[in-house]
């Protein structure tokens, strides 16, 4: 169910689409958050002559996905949901780059939410298309929605 | 390290990356640019099961553990370094957080080329990848495949 | 990128050189938040107050025309060159003086330089290298000289 929070979500549920510019502060401050000091990704001084976005910078996608569609639970203003999830897998695969001033539109799904020992997953599937229809990354994401077990489910 | 390390490697060639020590000041940075790159906007990170012990001991850990992602962009830096620009263009990159990784651990990237897809105009590499910790045992385990124009057409 | 050679092996006239990098806004406000954090030590993250490295009014009121570089940023980037050509060498032993001869604006492509000038003999032989960072055009912006030990070969 879209609208509530994270742990909501249903196999099946298929976001809003997010539309925005990517901006130099989204590609750099990304990089420095994990010590990426490429030129790449700080300037268009580099051999593609664009400043790229990380390919892993796809994990802000997902997030802002989530705060358009979970309006119980927006992370990025600070909201919280009943528990923290656990992330367990991140498999992004590059057609193209991320540059800065691309308008991108990201979209997904959940396409699925099982059980596994105990423990709740959600699999998402995420894509993000240039503005102008060109698809650059593909994107699956597997995460726990809480740490905690549940006995019962084992 | 140059970017064209690519061209000498094949199957059964290893590849490292640095060495880091996972601190609390980096799993901080990881949050602020997760945050600052969803919001385009400067942006903290606040309490959570990455920054706070007690959070994350409310929510069944032992302690606060690091954001996957931290260690997978280690990953992704090592293929940087070897590939350049054909990691940034044409690439996957699928890592599974199979064990958590708490501050003060010793974090080392390693990847080690199972194939290389040979194609009249372009190579695959494909490569086994995992972040192990001090003791060796791995925490954070996957694979990347990385598309590179063989020299002659580059 | 430093010198091709091993950093026991320098002649006189070796030259080395670091990335070139963007000084850009982003770059001069993560320096301003890291010193005042460092600076108060206490363990609290630090945003830092607007300067003139981080704010466009408070430098034009100061006289500028934008924001600046804190000079040691570049001198830093200096410093990383020294560190990977010269490792444990250059951190256990070595000198580094700067001085910021011209300002370093938004957006400048700016690259590190070093020319090793005298190789100093005697019990313990010492590289004496000028430094520098400069802008794509060549012009010199923080220049200055460093002393290391030269290492066992």
């Amino acid at each position: 169910m879209l609208d509530g929070y994270i742990s909501d979500l249903e196999k099946g549920d298929v976001f809003r689409p997010t539309e925005f510019e990517v901006t130099s502060l989204m590609a750099t401050q990304y990089a420095h958050g994990v010590e990426q000091t490429h030129e790449f990704f700080h300037s268009a001084n580099n051999s593609l002559s664009r400043q790229v976005r990380p390919i892993t910078a796809v994990h802000a996608d997902k997030m802002k996905l989530l705060d358009a569609n979970c309006l119980k639970e927006q992370r990025i203003t600070g909201g919280r949901g009943p528990d923290w999830r656990i992330h367990f897998e991140h498999d992004a695969e590059s057609i193209e780059p991320v540059f800065v001033g691309d308008t991108i539109r990201v979209s997904g799904r959940i396409a699925d939410r099982y059980w596994k020992r105990g423990r709740e997953y959600l699999l998402y599937e995420i894509e993000v298309h240039h503005a102008d229809g060109r698809l650059l990354i593909r994107y699956r994401d597997r995460t726990l929605l809480r740490y905690r077990k549940n006995e019962e489910t084992e | 390290m140059g970017a064209s390390d690519w061209q000498s490697l094949d199957k059964g060639s290893e590849l490292h990356g640095q060495t880091r020590v996972m601190t609390a000041e980096r799993l901080r940075w990881y949050g602020d640019g997760l945050l600052t790159s969803s919001a385009g906007a400067p942006t903290e990170v606040g309490i959570n099961i990455h920054t706070d012990d007690a959070y994350a001991q409310a929510e069944g850990l032992p302690a606060a553990i690091a954001d996957g992602m931290l260690g997978a962009n280690w990953l992704a830096e090592m293929l940087l370094d070897y590939f350049g620009e054909y990691y940034l263009t044409t690439s996957r990159l699928r890592v599974k957080f199979i064990k958590p990784v708490f501050v003060g651990q010793q974090m080392s990237p390693r990847g080690v080329v199972s194939e290389v897809i040979r194609e009249e105009e372009r190579s695959i590499f494909q490569i086994e990848l995992s972040l192990t910790d001090e003791e060796g045992t791995p925490r954070t385990v996957g694979e990347a495949s990385v598309t590179v124009p063989n020299p002659a057409t580059a | 990128m430093t010198s091709t050679r091993s950093a026991a092996d320098l002649t006189v006239g070796d030259v080395l050189s670091g990335p070139a990098r963007l000084m850009s806004r982003e770059r001069m406000r993560w320096y301003c938040d890291a010193l005042e954090t460092t600076a108060l030590g206490t363990g609290e993250f630090v945003i830092a107050e607007p300067t003139i490295h981080s704010d466009d009014d408070f430098a034009i009121a100061n006289g500028l025309p934008g924001i600046i570089a804190d000079g040691m940023i570049s001198t830093n980037w200096i410093s990383g060159m020294l560190l990977e050509q010269f490792g444990v060498g250059y951190v256990g032993g070595g000198e580094l003086q700067t001085k910021f001869i011209r300002p370093i604006y938004e957006d400048e492509v700016i690259e590190t330089r070093g020319e090793v000038r005298v190789v100093e003999g005697g019990e313990r032989p010492v590289y004496v290298i000028d430094v520098w960072c400069e802008t794509a055009d060549g012009q010199k912006c923080t220049v200055g000289q460093a002393r290391i030990p030269v290492p066992a070969g």
